[in-house]
């Protein structure tokens, strides 16, 4: 059924990809990177972080729209899912680095959906496994009509451990809102 | 006799099916690993949510119509209604949920959920709050959809019951295959472990039994050339005397002819002793030996055995009488070999010309008999394993010898209710001395001048 293996490929896109990446890695650098205030969001906002986090651009929250996410630096992860056959090709922004971003700390985030679905993923799920805030799916942009505008995405076929059951309930889609407890 | 257990044809029974029985529970144990997994990467339970979320999602949009119509919800509202309701029925229409939505028999129903979500995509386009009409018959349509996914989502909840009974008796139909194997393999280990331990048990006593036939083999040896050596000297005399006798022939005086006769008859008797202790010692190896208390006069005893010595040793030794009965019981013939074979290792064991002393009294309740010789001696360390059979110290190296005849000398003390005692100094000489109880004896009368001879039978 999913048992197709192949190569998760994490392929950086661009410089400022790279400097996340070098963010990831020099921690001192990264906190000093992460605390630069968040300008507020010029588009429509796709994902809200709420919770135990130190930058903030609405109140108490810190707000992206989709430029203020691909900023970040892009990544690309391809894998099976529990709910389409073939492995899918998926475009995004790793999720510890939106999270490095504000300054979040804790050891859970509750995702909540667009249809009010909320299920709990353990931050250490981002720290080991390069999870994807996906927002384009083989290519296309994915609308809220079929799982946009995020999909937390699992890098399933590079890490067979993935592949039980319990973190099909991780893969929110309709991404609305990560709260950071 | 078979010394190998493994190559045992019952070893060999047990052990393949043991084998056997092993690869079953192997293969057992794997179903039941495999029937675990295999519906671990399932989502079928799922089915039962997806659909119920759809019929959720329809509801919710129908609700968001009527608050159209309210003018509480505006059309953005409607619109991310009717999105999230797609997204919920494309989830269906592809992957693992279409093959479970066909299985359960309900896939045409997608082709239905198309039209009503194509309809309200053409609806939204353009509907007006006001227009009743055309929002009711969109719900319409839409609480049908809603109502298709309540029956799919009871089809799936049937199904995945069905499928949890079905894999239940899978479980357990493999889980009392499991345990029967075990129990089987059980059984066999303790087969297997009881002819392992019954064939060694065997082999053991098969090894104790050819042990025995050894021992007992190699002490007839022993005793063959004991004996033999022993009946060489009383056929000597018989020999020379019958010699002398035939070449004086008349001229012999009567006198020589009675000492010579005397001498046959003394080493005849000597003869018929030997035998008789011969039969004896044998039967004393297969334990009947006959232990029989008879009259004995010590001092005749001790002067017989010091007769039976070859006569060049004769003069050697010197016997010294303390306070003594003239009578008490023993068994006599046991009693003459044990003195006999004390006396023969003395000469044996010191140099020609030294004396070997024989000293004999009576303490209180006791008898004690004592051979003291000036000869090799025994080493201290040795002393203790003296009696046992076919043993030889270190200092009886190089003469010929049997190993047999103290461990006879201590069984015939063992028979009188005594023991032997050793004293030795390595270099200087040794001293075994006969200790046994002094039983007095009856009558006084005896015909002959030590001994009853009984009948070798």
């Amino acid at each position: 059924m999913f048992k197709k293996k192949r190569w998760v490929t994490v392929r950086k896109l661009g410089p400022r990809i790279a400097l996340a990446g070098l963010a990831a890695l020099a921690p001192g650098w990264s906190a000093a990177y992460a605390l630069d205030p968040l300008p507020p969001p010029q588009g429509t906002v796709i994902l809200v972080v709420s919770g135990n986090i130190e930058v903030t651009n609405a109140g108490e929250n810190a707000e992206f729209d989709r430029e203020m996410l691909y900023a970040l630096g892009m990544s690309q992860v391809e894998t099976t899912t529990s709910w389409t056959d073939d492995t899918q090709v998926f475009e995004g922004v790793l999720a510890r680095l939106v999270l490095d971003r504000v300054g979040a700390s804790g050891t859970q985030l509750v995702a909540t959906a667009l249809n009010d679905f909320v299920a709990p993923v353990p931050m250490s799920d981002l720290q080991k496994y390069d999870v994807l805030l996906a927002t384009i799916m083989n290519g296309k942009q994915m609308e809220i009509s079929d799982k946009g505008p995020i999909w937390i995405v699992y890098p399933r076929n590079d890490n067979p451990e993935l592949q039980d059951t319990k973190y099909n309930d991780r893969w929110v889609w309709q991404l609305r809102e990560l709260r950071v407890e | 006799m078979n010394f190998r257990p493994y190559v045992s044809r019952r070893f060999l029974v047990a052990f393949t099916a043991m084998v056997i029985l092993f690869v079953l529970l192997v293969s057992a144990s794997v179903r039941l690993v495999h029937s675990e997994g295999q519906f671990s990467d399932d989502i079928t339970e799922d089915m039962v949510w997806l659909a119920s979320q759809g019929q959720y999602e329809a509801v919710r949009l129908a609700d968001a119509l009527a608050g159209y119509a309210r003018g509480d919800v505006d059309r953005d509202g409607l619109q991310l209604r009717l999105d999230i309701l797609v997204s919920r029925i494309l989830i269906l229409e592809q992957g693992e949920p279409r093959r479970l939505m066909e299985a359960l028999g309900h896939s045409h129903d997608l082709d239905g959920y198309q039209h009503v979500l194509d309809l309200s995509a053409q609806t939204l386009e353009d509907l007006d709050p006001r227009d009743a009409n055309r929002i009711a018959e969109l719900r319409t349509g839409i609480f049908s959809l809603a109502q298709s996914l309540r029956d799919v989502s009871n089809a799936a909840l049937l199904a995945k019951r069905d499928r949890d009974a079905q894999l239940r008796d899978l479980r357990r139909r493999t889980l009392f295959e499991i345990l029967s194997t075990l129990v089987a393999t059980m059984v066999t280990g303790l087969i297997l472990a009881g002819v392992v331990v019954r064939d060694q048990r065997n082999m053991a006593n098969a090894e104790a039994a050819l042990e025995r036939e050894r021992q007992i083999s190699k002490l007839h040896r022993a005793f063959i050339s004991v004996v033999s050596h022993q009946f060489r000297t009383p056929l000597a005399i018989i020999d020379a005397s019958a010699q002398r006798m035939m070449r004086r022939g008349a001229l012999m005086r009567y006198e020589e002819i009675s000492a010579r006769a005397e001498k046959i008859r003394n080493a005849c008797l000597r003869l018929t002793r030997l035998m008789e202790s011969t039969l004896n010692a044998a039967r004393l190896e297969e334990g009947e030996i006959g232990f029989t208390l008879r009259p004995c006069n010590l001092e005749s005893l001790l002067q017989g055995v010091c007769e039976s010595q070859p006569e060049q040793d004769q003069d050697r030794i010197r016997i010294e009488l303390g306070d003594l009965p003239q009578w008490l019981q023993a068994d006599t013939t046991l009693l003459e070999q044990a003195v006999q074979n004390l006396v023969s290792n003395a000469l044996k064991y010191s140099p020609e010309g030294s004396t070997i002393t024989i000293h004999a009294q009576r303490t209180g309740t006791e008898i004690e008999i004592s051979v003291t010789d000036q000869g090799v001696g025994i080493p201290a360390d040795e002393i203790g394993s003296l009696f046992q059979r076919f043993f030889r110290a270190r200092t009886a190296q190089g003469i010929p010898g049997t190993g047999i005849g103290l461990n006879f000398v201590a069984q015939i003390m063992v028979l009188h209710r005594g023991f032997v005692d050793v004293k030795s100094a390595e270099g200087e000489g040794s001293t075994f001395t006969l200790r046994f109880p002094y039983r007095p004896t009856g009558s006084l009368a005896s015909p002959l001048p030590h001994a009853v001879p009984q009948p070798a039978s």
